[in-house]
């Protein structure tokens, strides 16, 4: 009985230290993470104007889609 | 680099950025005067009839339609909103108004959603960037199933405006009617330009029909011109605040994304600045998701700015436009945001129409052309065949 009381113990305080080491690690990752959006934050300059570029994005999409539409054409002829 | 040449560049860099503010100021100005324009150009050329001149609008989902339309081909629901307000000064009915108000809503999401485009040979980025914008279109969307049905049924939001407007400028102890310097400074070019008009033998609804079209036409360069002067002034102000944000949670995000967007006066720049940001992964979907929701508050401005120029007996009706507007945006995050299951629908639609987007881009395609283009002219069709 003693020995399933120290197994358990024993157990118990190894859920413990690694819910302790998770949390350490969440945090870890939870700073890089932070570190990395700070970082590109900082380049806000490239992508603030992103919104006056819409028309390269839509000659991009269009040729894409132009490729998918003659391939499903193309496959059914 | 020399002192003297340091000392000499941040002079000229700081008269630069003086000339760049006072341009703004002008700007702003212009845009009150724009929107003057528009209210005292359907005055002229209508007289009391406006009202009959927009019945072909008075189907609430017509409206709602020409609010999206409009704002998809203008891709500025600022413009769109100050043009509403001005249209309301000139005798545009409120409750016609108030779902063109929710269609500007959904109309601008379209700039987003081509800026992530942009990204459509990078598979696992544009699946990202494409969700992080058609968030905001979802949003919008439930927006306006939940809200504009109980708009036709209680005329709920309209109460809301009414009280709101009247809590501004209704009682004696708060009133703004004697501070409001605005509506002075922008009557004398509106009336110069009317009589000039006029003294050429012009008949009224000419003048009229001139003033609206030029109000437009102004209220869109300057919008224009504004967006970009702000955008560089206040890139590092931007920067700040979203540094600030960073690890905060969800309110944070929320005013983080109404602040931004009010200094830039543009709720497409706000939202398409999210798109690349999302695209590479560095910020998660349910992290920009809030930022998104602030755009739509942080928009209100430029139509509640627009309201401060209209004088006359429709001036309360158009403040009262502006402040739904508002009061629509902020019920939207309460209720939408602020319920868990309500709050899950964006995400998720947003991920799963992502996930066939990379399948295949012709989804995007049909997306876009269903949801901004034929949904609406099916809306109008089938209210038109129910008799509503």
């Amino acid at each position: 009985m003693s020995n399933i009381q120290e197994r358990k113990q024993e157990l118990q305080g190894q859920i413990t230290e690694l819910e302790t080491s998770l949390a350490e690690l969440r945090g870890k990752l939870e700073a890089v993470e932070e570190a990395e959006q700070h970082a590109m934050i900082d380049q806000l300059e490239e992508y603030i104007d992103v919104v006056n570029h819409k028309s390269a994005g839509l000659k991009a999409f269009w040729q894409v889609v132009k490729k998918e539409l003659g391939d499903v054409l193309g496959s059914k002829g | 680099m020399t002192a003297q040449t340091m000392s000499y560049s941040a002079r000229e860099s700081s008269s630069g950025s003086w000339m760049q503010w006072a341009m703004i100021v002008a700007l702003v100005y212009l845009l009150l005067v724009a929107v003057g324009m528009i209210g005292g150009g359907f005055k002229a050329a209508t007289g009391d009839q406006a009202k009959e001149l927009f019945a072909f609008a008075s189907n609430p989902l017509a409206a709602l339609v020409i609010g999206t339309i409009a704002t998809a081909l203008i891709q500025s629901s600022s413009t769109v909103t100050s043009i509403i307000v001005g249209l309301v000064a000139g005798g545009l009915p409120v409750e016609i108004a108030i779902p063109m108000v929710m269609g500007a809503n959904i109309g601008t999401t379209i700039t987003n959603t081509i800026v992530s485009l942009g990204h459509v040979r990078q598979g696992q980025e544009f699946k990202r960037a494409f969700a992080a914008a058609t968030i905001h279109d979802f949003f919008n969307l439930i927006s306006v199933v939940i809200f504009l049905p109980l708009e036709i049924m209680f005329g709920f939001l309209q109460k809301i405006g009414v009280a709101m407007s009247g809590f501004l400028v209704g009682g004696d102890s708060m009133s703004m009617k004697g501070f409001n310097f605005i509506k002075p400074l922008v009557k004398p070019p509106i009336k110069l330009l009317q009589n000039g008009l006029g003294d050429i033998g012009l008949s009224k609804a000419v003048v009229g029909t001139i003033l609206i079209v030029l109000g437009i036409a102004l209220i869109f360069v300057v919008i224009t011109f504004i967006g970009k002067l702000l955008k560089k002034l206040m890139t590092g102000r931007a920067k700040e605040i979203l540094h600030a944000a960073v690890g905060r949670g969800p309110i944070s995000g929320l005013t983080s994304g109404t602040l931004i967007t009010v200094l830039v006066q543009s709720s497409s720049t706000t939202t398409s600045l999210i798109v690349p940001l999302a695209g590479s992964g560095v910020f998660s979907l349910r992290q920009v998701y809030p930022f998104t929701l602030g755009a739509n508050i942080g928009t209100c401005i430029t139509a509640l700015l627009a309201a401060t120029a209209v004088s006359g007996a429709n001036a309360i009706f158009a403040l009262q436009v502006a402040l739904i507007h508002l009061a629509y945006n902020i019920l939207g995050v309460v209720v939408i945001y602020g319920i868990p299951l309500l709050r899950e629908i964006p995400p998720r639609a947003a991920e799963k129409l992502a996930e066939l987007a990379v399948e295949k881009k012709i989804y995007v395609a049909v997306y876009v052309v269903s949801v901004f283009f034929l949904l609406p002219v099916i809306l109008i069709a089938g209210s038109n065949l129910l008799g509503m």
